[in-house]
């Protein structure tokens, strides 16, 4: 059942794309330089595009007084680095259709990649880094699970069965199973789809961001992966928190009471997000 | 007045059943692992946040 490297980017042409609109935002997520009307323009010309982001727009967790009814209206409130990662988040979970493969539960990743999001976004604003970056690689941080499981739906049933009998980190499943794991399937989406550098090294090193390299975004996305576990927000119920890297931690330099803020923010913003996520 | 009057109030604990998932959740975490402290941490700061969590609910009318 072990899959060969080719086989990953095979299984990659299966997958809808993202409207190229989108293509062209992942490509470019920390370039300031993208004609906003244009934008919003051929965002519009997608309804269930518009519809997605304009419900994640409106969500509490951005805080607008107003209800947004279009793209450049919400870019006006939002700004448009927001937006950007908004449309970007809505087109993405559009691409990876439900219910494929026994055993994974779709609403629990989504919950997951919900408050993994929020939660880096919530470090990020703590650490003074982009926090709408952080967003977006803290809801694109797992997606390498959606590419095995709507590829390979059988065999990755087959990843979810061995971690239930060896109660391990999925990670190792995947490994001992597949002989690749969502790590690799991630950045191999991530090539694919032709992610901006800095999203991509997030991808690959969110497991590993003591990696010399890994970059400050790979330590947020780790520490808000681990932190999202610990807090049972997916309500899995063999849910297990995967060890936390030292270095991430001091990176992050926040005590206990700070912490505890973050804790409560995180789950006070992720239930509706994931709501429309899962949507 | 007797030594039970003047301890201070018990300190609100999380439910039994909390105690016990954080517990499971890290259940590959050895708590005197120094190789560890980073995850340990983290458990010390989720259970202080749950039983902040605990007292407030118990101060809500």
């Amino acid at each position: 059942m072990k899959l060969a490297p080719e086989q990953l980017v095979e299984g990659l042409h299966d997958l809808p794309s993202p409207p190229a609109v989108v293509l062209d935002l992942l490509g470019t997520l920390e370039d300031d330089d993208i004609d906003i009307s244009v934008l919003a323009k051929k965002v519009s010309l997608d309804p269930a595009l518009t519809a997605k982001t304009l419900r994640l727009a409106n969500a509490s967790a951005f805080g607008l007084q107003v209800k947004v009814t279009t793209i450049q209206q919400a870019i006006t409130f939002l700004g448009f680095q927001t937006m950007r990662n908004l449309i970007t988040a809505a087109a993405v979970t559009g691409c990876f259709p439900t219910g494929r493969c026994s055993g994974f539960n779709d609403r629990a990743f989504w919950r997951h990649a919900s408050a993994s999001a929020v939660c880096a976004r919530a470090l990020a604003r703590r650490m003074r880094f982009n926090q709408d970056v952080a967003f977006t690689a803290g809801l694109l941080h797992d997606l390498g699970q959606l590419v095995l499981v709507c590829s390979h739906p059988d065999a990755y049933s087959a990843v979810l069965a061995w971690r239930r009998q060896h109660d391990c980190p999925l990670i190792e499943a995947e490994r001992a199973v597949l002989g690749v794991d969502h790590v690799d399937a991630g950045v191999a989406l991530a090539n694919h789809w032709h992610f901006s550098d800095v999203m991509r090294q997030a991808i690959a090193r969110h497991h590993m961001p003591e990696t010399p390299g890994a970059g400050m975004l790979a330590a947020i996305v780790h520490v808000a992966d681990a932190i999202v576990h610990a807090l049972d927000i997916a309500g899995a119920e063999d849910e297990l928190v995967p060890p936390v890297s030292a270095v991430a931690w001091e990176a992050m330099g926040l005590n206990e009471e700070a912490y505890g803020y973050l804790f409560q923010e995180t789950e006070r913003q992720c239930e509706e997000m994931s709501a429309i996520m899962a949507a | 007045m007797s030594a039970a009057d003047q301890a201070p109030a018990p300190h609100p604990a999380p439910s039994t059943a909390q105690q016990a998932r954080l517990d499971y959740l890290f259940r590959h975490h050895l708590r005197d692992d120094p190789a560890n402290a980073a995850t340990h941490a983290l458990r010390r700061c989720m259970e202080s946040y749950r039983l902040a969590a605990a007292g407030e609910a118990e101060h809500r009318p």
